[in-house]
């Protein structure tokens, strides 16, 4: 009983822990390690609070899938760009509200869950019943989760037709580091091309770097 | 068992880390990192107040925001790689395009 108690003490702390780092790491990439030991914390809570099922979920989709394509892009978007100082008399503001911010919104959480504290009901405990679930998902909830599928599939396609680069050669000049000759000639024998009309309509590369070439002031 | 109040308070402070995360990073990136915090901290919530009156709804609930969380970020993410192919940078500072 109270070594879970004890055990939850330290798992809030990881998690905690790992929120900060991922919040305010100096690098990106070392922001998404930190989110990723909160989520593992977070799973390990679940567990905790009797939902072994949800946690197996969590590590699943979370640290198996949202985690990975978060690397992913922290790779694809590279550099940790240095963050030009605010002016001294805003950095000063911005100090005070960053400090009053947290401490007035923790505040008033924690009065407002301390004032609702016996939670009107005595505890049951016990919610994890998978045959509840089930029923739940699949019949109480069926509608909902039919939209879900339908809203998982819709943010794939439109995930992928918004990444995908625009005009043939776009990402030459986003990522100069790439074999620029082989590139090329990879993309004119690409029998991907026919695949995505996009890619072969009749814009050629110095077009496209009039579109875009100019945007950047 | 574990104190209803503690789950609730741990989810206060995930929540609180999320909020401070959106608000002083300027990366993009960043930004939906910390976002991803909130939406944990959300979900604890519900798992705990679901064991605490033994209710098997919390837990659907937390599914469904699971499931939405990857679809945002499936997209949220997609969107960013877009915009680093326009802008060199993410910025959010930056991106004023749509801005009035």
């Amino acid at each position: 009983m109270i070594g879970e108690q004890i055990f939850f003490v330290i798992v809030s702390a990881t998690v905690l822990g790992g929120g900060l780092w991922a919040a305010f790491a100096k690098r990106t990439f070392h922001a998404a390690l930190g989110l990723g030991i909160t989520l593992i914390g977070v799973a390990g809570i679940y567990i905790l609070l009797n939902a072994p099922l949800i946690g197996i979920l969590q590590v699943l989709v979370y640290v198996g899938g949202i985690l990975t394509i978060l690397v992913f892009a922290v790779m694809f978007v590279a550099g940790d760009e240095e963050e030009e100082k605010l002016p001294s008399r805003e950095r000063v503001w911005a100090r005070r509200v960053g400090i009053a911010v947290p401490i007035v919104l923790f505040s008033a959480l924690a009065a407002a869950v301390l004032a609702a504290e016996p939670w009107g009901l005595d505890p049951v405990g016990g919610a994890e019943d998978i045959d509840a679930i089930a029923t739940d998902l699949f019949r109480e909830h069926v509608v909902a989760f039919e939209v879900l599928g339908i809203l998982l599939t819709a943010a794939m396609i439109g995930s992928l037709v918004i990444a995908r680069p625009l005009v043939a050669g776009m990402d030459r000049d986003v990522y100069p580091t790439a074999d620029k000759a082989g590139l090329a000639k990879s993309q004119a024998s690409s029998e991907l091309g026919a695949l995505f009309p996009l890619q072969s309509m009749d814009r050629s590369l110095a077009e496209h770097e009039d579109t875009f070439g100019g945007e950047e002031e | 068992m574990i104190p209803t109040t503690w789950a609730v308070m741990l989810s206060a402070a995930l929540l609180v880390v999320g909020v401070l995360g959106i608000m002083l990073n300027r990366s993009a990136l960043r930004i939906l990192i910390s976002i991803e915090l909130v939406l944990n901290a959300s979900n604890i919530n519900f798992v705990a107040f679901a064991q605490h009156w033994g209710q098997s709804d919390g837990l659907t609930y937390t599914l469904f925001s699971i499931a939405l969380a990857a679809a945002e970020a499936a997209v949220g993410l997609a969107i960013l790689i877009h915009l680093y192919r326009h802008m060199q940078t993410v910025d959010a500072d930056a991106a004023t395009a749509l801005r009035w």
